[in-house]
């Protein structure tokens, strides 16, 4: 679905590169997380895919058509939720969504229902001017569904939502998934990336880190390690048995044979963990 | 076509709930009741009390009155650009069909032809002076240039509406021009030729008979629309990048 190879761009001006040489392939009916601080070239990379900024070196292909060359009717079947809601103030929901989706040629859908999807429609008459920024993020999140498209670019979708309104952001996406779209989703937001990407790409200064299915870089970049807490004369305790032959670990057996467990918990890293232990840095 | 009928219905609805965008679609229109109904009655007053005949300069009134209609709906055109660019509703158009191009071209030429058939209809409904509407076609063409040449400022060097609506009293200054055409009769009235409705005004006044002047305020005229307006649109991509 999306092909990128070498891909290099410096803005004008700019004496040095802000993407440094990057690859990448998302296949069809993947979600696909581009992770990573701001300033690391996130938003380039997103805005050269969504064949908005242009002048880039290397290539960079969606369905086949290399972005440099794509024309006007390449957005019929794309969809795009940008971080910042663009939506007319003085519209209503429904007249937002009516008004976008007659820019388009082709089959559209149903504004009712994709506002329900989110919790909007008794807000359907509401002017947005009058929406709280969790409504607007909603609104902004289904318009990129108007369309019907077949691949979704989604920045930072559960940002400024409460955990129950996230879920259902993340349901929706997971369910589009399974429609067999494709979704491309920029974040700075672990724990999202975690629940929903199929693969995720680490990217810091320009440059792609590691790119791989969260479970994957989760079980490799940890330790293999189980981590026990257990009460004994009144406290706390812990032990840590490590996971080849556990069946078989006599202390861990007895452990758990003698000892009121607590918790449990596997050592593999965390997303955040792994992030910090590549790059360097935080992600604040 | 399609996604002209959806902008123009988007326009409707904005216009129809912005107290402010409302008086540019009235103005003009009282503006050629005044003519009409209210002017003669002023005329008839000055030349009664103080023997001064206004209808002398009817056909100046009318010229200065042509750059009105452009005007206001240039405001109008640029009230809405500066409420989509705060909106950040040219970035999502570049990401549809419609694309940012096809929104400037809609927001150029749309409001454009507007004023044009609007300047028409307030000079043909005022009934002032007789005119000759067929070497009007230019002028007023020119004139309408000027309506993307307002908005486009506008949505350059305003960064809000109330910006804009300051910037938009300021752009009073280009209502001088014409006057210096009229009452200055050196050479050096062709100074006010860096205003764009300088032009419009002198052509006007040449328009009854096309004389050679009226060839050389018209083309002249056409140079300098031009300049402002792509000076301006180069400028706003600029800005709305």
């Amino acid at each position: 679905m999306i092909e990128v190879n070498g891909l290099r761009f410096t803005y004008p001006g700019n004496a040095s590169e802000t993407i440094k040489g990057i690859d990448f392939q998302i296949r069809r009916g993947e979600i696909f997380g581009l992770l990573g601080p701001s300033g690391a070239g996130k938003s380039t990379i997103q805005k050269i895919v969504i064949g908005i900024l242009k002048g880039y070196k290397g290539s960079a292909k969606i369905k086949g058509t290399e972005l440099q060359r794509i024309r006007p009717d390449f957005y019929e079947k794309i969809g795009v939720g940008f971080e910042l809601p663009n939506l007319y103030a003085k519209f209503t929901a429904v007249e937002n969504l009516d008004f976008f989706r007659s820019l388009y040629s082709g089959d559209t859908e149903n504004p009712m229902v994709l506002l329900e999807q989110v919790g909007l429609e008794k807000d359907a008459k509401t002017r947005v001017s009058d929406f709280s920024k969790g409504m607007k993020m909603r609104l902004n999140f289904c318009r990129a569904f108007v369309n019907k498209p077949d691949l979704v670019f989604l920045d930072e979708p559960t940002s400024g939502l409460d955990p129950v309104n996230a879920k259902k952001i993340k349901d929706i996406i997971l369910k589009k998934k399974q429609e067999g779209k494709t979704i491309f989703i920029t974040t700075h937001n672990m724990t999202v990336a975690e629940e929903i990407c199929d693969r995720v790409a680490f990217i810091i200064d320009g440059q792609i880190k590691l790119i791989d299915s969260p479970r994957n870089l989760k079980i490799s970049r940890g330790k293999k390690q189980l981590q026990v807490e257990y009460a004994e004369a009144g406290g706390i305790r812990q032990a840590d048995f490590e996971l080849a032959g556990l069946g078989s670990n006599p202390a861990f057996l007895k452990l758990l044979k003698e000892k009121e467990v607590q918790t449990m918990h596997t050592q593999e890293a965390s997303l955040e963990d792994i992030f910090i232990q590549v790059t360097g840095r935080s992600l604040a | 076509m399609k996604k002209t009928a959806a902008l123009l219905r988007g326009d409707i609805i904005n216009i129809r709930r912005d107290a402010l965008l409302l008086v540019n679609i009235v103005a003009p229109l009282l503006l050629a009741l005044f003519l009409r109904f209210v002017l003669p009655q002023i005329s008839a007053l000055l030349l009664s009390r103080l023997q001064f005949d206004l209808t002398v300069h009817y056909p100046f009134i009318l010229s200065f009155m042509t750059l009105f209609t452009p005007f206001m709906m240039g405001a109008l055109a640029g009230f809405i650009l500066l409420d989509d660019r705060d909106d950040n509703l040219l970035a999502y158009f570049s990401v549809t069909p419609l694309t940012k191009q096809g929104y400037l071209a809609y927001r150029t030429v749309v409001p454009s032809v507007l004023s044009f058939a609007l300047t028409f209809a307030v000079l043909a409904f005022a009934k002032l002076a007789a005119v000759n509407y067929l070497s009007l076609i230019p002028v007023i063409l020119m004139a309408s240039i000027e309506t993307p040449i307002a908005a486009l400022f506008l949505g350059t060097y305003a960064s809000n509406k109330v910006e804009g609506l300051a910037l938009m009293k300021a752009m009073g200054i280009l209502f001088f021009a014409p006057a210096v055409g009229y009452f200055v009769k050196s050479r050096l009235q062709l100074l006010a030729g860096i205003f764009p409705t300088y032009w419009v005004t002198q052509s006007f006044l040449e328009s009854t008979r096309p004389t050679p002047a009226y060839w050389c305020y018209l083309l002249a005229g056409l140079a300098v629309h031009a300049l402002y307006f792509s000076y301006l649109l180069k400028k706003f991509k600029v800005k709305a990048e």
